[in-house]
């Protein structure tokens, strides 16, 4: 079985994040995402099921906040302190952040590649495991979308597949 | 009618909820949570009696497949569906064999939500 996984085009990952949120979701090619020493934000991965990394996806801390606000109706507001403040506001944000991609990772299954499951989501600041941010550096195929969540902001999201 | 909810997301289980509340035909429902296989395993053993039980499939402890197949070693025949993000074609046959009425794939919209669960009412 071939272990290259698809990698969601722009669309998908729109129209899969619109009717998860129930909200307007525009997505758009953008630049790398730069992660400094000092970056919040949340990286994520996808796993086979007998536990091979395959899929690291990073988000910033605006996307975190406005995806995880977005899914369980949280006030804008809230989303906005933690932009200003440069650090989430509610644990909340990042719990339905997970969630949400535990969803989305259904864009990464095929019909000719081993299932992939949601792992984990690590805090950045914070410690990763080697393993992520080494397929993160090596990756197979990359892409980085600008998304806006109606109402709530925008941020950037990064796929990385092994 | 009383129904089980089984989801290690908080967030999830509110939105389940929500969607439960939509359906026409319902009624009064009343809710009760579980956040793992093991915990639902657990309130159905203690004599909680759901009319129907809604359960993701990938939960920390035990997954849901594991939930339902527990049950029905238990002789417990309560429906069951799963609402999770898996979708491919062999676990839903998975999840059909052991016993499972339905599959339904995360995001799902409100009229989604309805179309299945109206043909259980």
């Amino acid at each position: 079985m071939p272990t290259t996984y698809p990698m969601p085009i722009q669309e998908a990952v729109r129209d899969m994040l619109g009717d998860l949120v129930g909200r307007g979701i525009a997505v758009d090619k953008t630049s790398p995402l730069e992660l400094e020493d000092d970056t919040v934000g949340a990286v994520s991965d996808l796993i086979t099921d007998d536990g091979n990394l395959a899929v690291v996806l990073v988000a910033d801390l605006a996307l975190v906040a406005a995806l995880g606000a977005s899914l369980t109706m949280v006030p804008a507001v809230i989303v906005q302190e933690s932009v200003r403040k440069n650090r989430f506001e509610e644990e909340a944000l990042v719990e339905n952040y997970g969630e949400i991609v535990n969803i989305i990772s259904r864009l990464f299954n095929s019909a000719s590649t081993p299932h992939l499951r949601y792992h984990t989501t690590y805090l950045l600041p914070g410690e990763v495991p080697p393993e992520v941010s080494k397929l993160r550096e090596n990756h197979a195929a990359r892409r980085t979308f600008a998304v806006t969540v109606e109402g709530y902001g925008d941020g950037k999201l990064e796929l990385s597949v092994g | 009618m009383k129904i089980l909810v089984v989801d290690d997301s908080k967030a999830m289980r509110m939105i389940v909820k929500r969607n439960l509340s939509q359906v026409p035909g319902f009624g009064d429902i009343e809710t009760i949570e579980a956040a793992s296989g093991a915990e639902a395993l657990e309130l159905v053993r203690g004599g909680a009696a759901p009319d129907l039980i809604l359960s993701d499939w990938n939960m920390p402890e035990m997954t849901g497949i594991e939930f339902l197949r527990a049950l029905r070693a238990d002789g417990v025949l309560i429906p069951f569906g799963f609402v999770t993000s898996e979708s491919q074609p062999e676990m839903r046959a998975q999840g059909i064999e052991a016993g499972a009425a339905f599959l339904l794939a995360k995001p799902f919209t409100p009229d989604d939500f309805s179309e299945i669960l109206s043909s259980m009412v």
